[in-house]
């Protein structure tokens, strides 16, 4: 059973899948992705402002899916590249994500290696393409 | 008002698919392609065409951008606001005037030109142009053998020109047969006569140079480099010796042998790679081809030394690449998945 997102649910995240788009908070300035109702650091309400996080940071920890382990949305890409790395990113602005890794080197991931967010597709689901980010070693 | 290119990006998909691959499959290549570009499974026309805007929009900011046109024979939807897409994904601005071509391999020069034409009647400070594709045909098509990968992108403007476009032109005429995808097909067709077609590319080309020199009043010695539609690895060549082009000046623009047939981005890569060459002064020709047909012909001026020396230039891009096997190229092409 794959976590099913509805068309509408994945309309309504597209700043973030899309670009990035994380929140800076106005009282504190800490910056948080996803966005929060409240500062996580201050727990202030006062609001926050759109900033678009640069898509650079480094490897914190990775796990790899082989076998039969891609939810059912992730089969068919699965079964192309075999097994694919999965890693949770410190951003330099300093929020922790989850996305898969693309174009990982030969001897593989490793923790504290630099890398980039890239759009990519993600998985077709109701013949709409979800798109959204994914990382890759950082070019420079 | 002058209008030009202020800054340039390209993207080649890093799998690449070895001429000896099809040779193995099938008993021979059907292509002049030592190997050739090859999208990963979750990549598209779309996506290329992102990373390509990405790197020509990174010194610049993305508010003054009021035009926007892209171009794809493969658009990973058939109908649908692509450019809507595009713009979120780069936060563009929401009022953009945004024009999306595709009905042909010249749809890379169609966006570039219209792109100009807003800007040069004053819609908006910048205009963005994408041109990304990825043709796709069946594997038992000769036809397939060439088709790659591959997406460029440039800013035009006003002020901080790189490269001042000098004229533009279009031919058109009727050939019948010669590689299209009828509607509801996902997969080109080509009769398959290919001096045929290759009397059609000769004469449109032929037409849209010979009207650049006449009105701008030039030889084929005024030109530094000329750009021309890649659609073999021999038409080019052999064209821009009959029209009096050195091979020193067509060759910075071949990319075929290496990427293969990028449709709608081969002219636009092609640009790319020669605006990492050029120097100030120089002078480029640039023709289309779109079968069925079309030509199209822009002229440049350099100005200034335009090539980014804190970035990779395209022929160094080249060299970032994965082999791939032909199973693997059709699991990527969903052809047996």
């Amino acid at each position: 059973m794959g976590a099913h997102i509805s068309i509408p649910m994945y309309q309504r995240s597209i700043g973030q899948r899309y670009r990035l788009a994380g929140q800076k908070c106005q009282a504190c300035g800490a910056i948080h992705f996803p966005p929060k109702a409240a500062c996580k650091r201050c727990g202030s309400l006062a609001g926050f402002e759109e900033v678009g996080l640069s898509g650079r940071g480094k490897v914190y920890s990775y796990t790899v899916i082989a076998g039969a382990g891609a939810p059912p949305e992730f089969t068919l890409e699965a079964a192309c590249r075999g097994t694919y790395p999965v890693v949770l990113v410190e951003l330099e602005e300093g929020p922790k994500i989850i996305a898969q890794m693309v174009e990982e080197p030969e001897d593989g991931v490793k923790i504290g290696m630099s890398v980039e967010a890239v759009v990519r597709r993600i998985y077709v689901e109701e013949d709409v393409i979800r798109y959204g980010y994914k990382f890759r070693p950082a070019t420079e | 008002m002058a209008v030009g290119i202020v800054s340039y990006g390209s993207y080649i998909p890093r799998a690449r698919i070895a001429r000896t691959e099809y040779q193995k499959a099938w008993g021979s290549c059907g292509a002049d392609i030592k190997e050739k570009a090859v999208p990963e499974f979750d990549e598209d026309t779309l996506t290329m065409g992102i990373e390509a805007a990405k790197e020509c929009l990174r010194n610049s900011p993305t508010v003054s951008i009021g035009a926007l046109a892209i171009a794809s024979t493969s658009f990973p939807y058939e109908e649908k606001v692509m450019s809507g897409t595009v713009a979120a994904m780069l936060n563009l601005p929401e009022r953009l005037f945004s024009t999306e071509h595709g009905q042909s391999t010249r749809a890379g020069s169609e966006a570039f030109i219209t792109a100009a034409q807003l800007l040069g009647n004053g819609n908006g400070g910048q205009a963005l142009v994408i041109a990304s594709d990825a043709p796709r045909a069946l594997p038992k098509e000769t036809i397939e053998h060439g088709l790659g990968a591959g997406a460029a992108a440039f800013v035009l403007g006003t002020e901080d020109i790189i490269a001042e476009i000098e004229y533009v032109n279009s031919f058109i005429s009727e050939n019948m047969g010669e590689r299209y995808r009828l509607a509801g097909n996902s997969f080109l067709s080509d009769i398959g006569v290919k001096g045929f077609t290759g009397i059609a590319f000769n004469e449109l080309v032929t037409k849209a140079i010979q009207d650049v020199l006449q009105h701008l009043n030039r030889t084929a010695a005024d030109y530094d480099f000329l750009v021309v539609q890649e659609t073999d690895g021999k038409r080019v060549k052999s064209l821009a010796k009959k029209l009096g082009f050195s091979e020193e000046k067509v060759n910075p623009g071949l990319l075929y042998a290496q990427i293969g047939d990028t449709g709608a981005a081969s002219t636009m890569l092609s640009l790319a790679a020669v605006l990492d060459e050029a120097k100030n002064g120089d002078k480029i020709l640039l023709v289309s081809y779109g079968s069925g047909s079309g030509s199209q012909a822009v002229s440049f001026q350099v100005i200034g030394n335009p090539v980014g020396t804190q970035r990779l230039s395209l022929r160094k891009k080249l060299e970032n690449k994965k082999n791939i096997d032909y199973v693997q190229y059709l699991k990527l092409k969903r052809q047996i998945m």
